[in-house]
């Protein structure tokens, strides 16, 4: 099979064009041609100043002999994918967005939750409006358990304004915060509101 | 295209069992490995013995080689590596030790190091340089350019085109017919 030396120069410099990618076959089993190819490169070397002894035919020669003796490789061919980069980037960009987004989500909704501690933690004075919150007879005798060992049905339907309110019920809502937010703590998974710190008061 | 497409592509051939494409990739390393081995083992035989076995590494190891860096870095690494633990195998055995695989390889070594290490084989190293850039200066100009942006400066025929404002056909034209013109005066000096 007898190359082109012009696409073998364009081979050597690796500016092939798509349609003479065969070349390359080609002057990998013609002698002439292999020779061809190892002169151009013997140009360059000397050109770039690469070149200290020459390597004499015998190199390539003994090189190309224990090379038969090694067993073949048969590798499947890698598939080329070059858009595969970009869109896993994209991807993982996408996600980590997409997963702030919700934290910040539930940064936001987190607040409401912690509403009772915060309002336990403020001074009367800047409080809002009173905000009413249900809290069953069970939960609060649980939350009650550690701190008063005498439990009662309660009712609690009055305003969280520790001005207006009792001090046994203050006590009480501080009381269930607390054990609440220990007992999630030992579980390994967040209190309530793990960017608040909740302070608890007794007023005398 | 670049020159790491080319080999790219040998390598990819040589993965899927085609012998004859590391033999390329060794004809256009071969000068460049034996110039990098040299640095380190100083003696000319050793170097190339030193080189082969480098080659021969890279041969094995191609099944895991996956293309992340360029293959002649890969085969820089490769070649460095083997010469410094020639040079540690050298500090822990006599001097006069050789290779002792078997006799027909010890005697393929010798003939080897025959070819290299006689004064015909540096007068020819030599005599080459001489000519190929004798050659070079006897281009014209716009041959003479071509070429050496490519060869020495490594631009791409597009840089090159651009440099030289034509078409890249014509860059292409051009390199070729200066390697051609140079190849005419050095191939018979590899013919034996």
């Amino acid at each position: 099979m007898k190359t082109d030396h012009e696409s073998l120069s364009a081979v050597v410099d690796g500016e092939l064009d798509k349609s003479e990618t065969k070349v390359l076959q080609s002057i990998a089993v013609d002698d002439r041609s292999r020779a061809t190819w190892a002169r151009y490169h013997l140009i360059g070397d000397v050109l770039r100043d690469s070149l200290t002894d020459v390597a004499p035919a015998a190199f390539s020669e003994r090189l190309r002999t224990d090379v038969e003796q090694e067993p073949t490789m048969l590798l499947p061919r890698a598939v080329e994918r070059p858009w595969l980069k970009p869109v896993a980037g994209f991807a993982i960009a996408a996600s980590v967005a997409a997963i702030a987004v919700l934290g910040i989500q539930q940064n936001n909704i987190a607040p409401g939750l912690g509403d009772a501690t915060e309002l336990v933690a403020d001074s009367p004075a800047s409080l809002p409006a009173p905000v009413a919150v249900t809290v069953t007879d069970q939960q609060i005798a649980k939350a009650q358990e550690p701190l008063n060992p005498v439990s009662g049905s309660i009712q609690t339907q009055e305003p969280l304004n520790p001005a207006s309110g009792s001090i046994q019920t203050q006590r009480r809502l501080n009381g269930y915060l607390v054990k609440f937010n220990e007992q999630r703590s030992s579980l390994g998974v967040p209190g309530v509101n793990p960017y608040v710190r909740i302070v608890g008061f007794e007023s005398e | 295209m670049s020159d790491s497409y080319t080999d790219k592509e040998l390598v990819q051939r040589v993965q899927q069992g085609d012998k004859k494409s590391f033999d390329l990739l060794v004809l256009k390393y071969q000068n460049r490995i034996i110039k990098l081995v040299s640095r380190y083992v100083r003696e000319p035989s050793d170097a190339m013995d030193v080189a082969q076995e480098a080659f021969l590494k890279a041969y094995r190891a191609l099944p895991n080689f996956r293309g992340d860096s360029a293959f002649y870095t890969w085969l820089y690494r490769i070649a460095i590596n083997t010469a410094k633990n020639h040079l540690v195998s050298l500090s822990r055995r006599p001097a006069e030790a050789h290779l002792e695989n078997s006799d027909g390889e010890q005697m393929d070594v010798e003939e080897l190091q025959k070819d290299i290490a006689t004064p015909e084989n540096l007068l020819l190293a030599d005599e080459i340089k001489h000519t190929i850039l004798d050659a070079m200066r006897k281009l014209p100009e716009d041959l003479r350019v071509a070429i050496t942006l490519r060869e020495v400066d490594g631009l791409t025929y597009e840089e090159i085109a651009e440099a030289m404002d034509c078409p890249i056909g014509t860059v292409r034209s051009r390199i070729f017919r200066a390697r051609e013109a140079v190849d005419l005066k050095l191939k018979p000096l590899l013919q034996h």
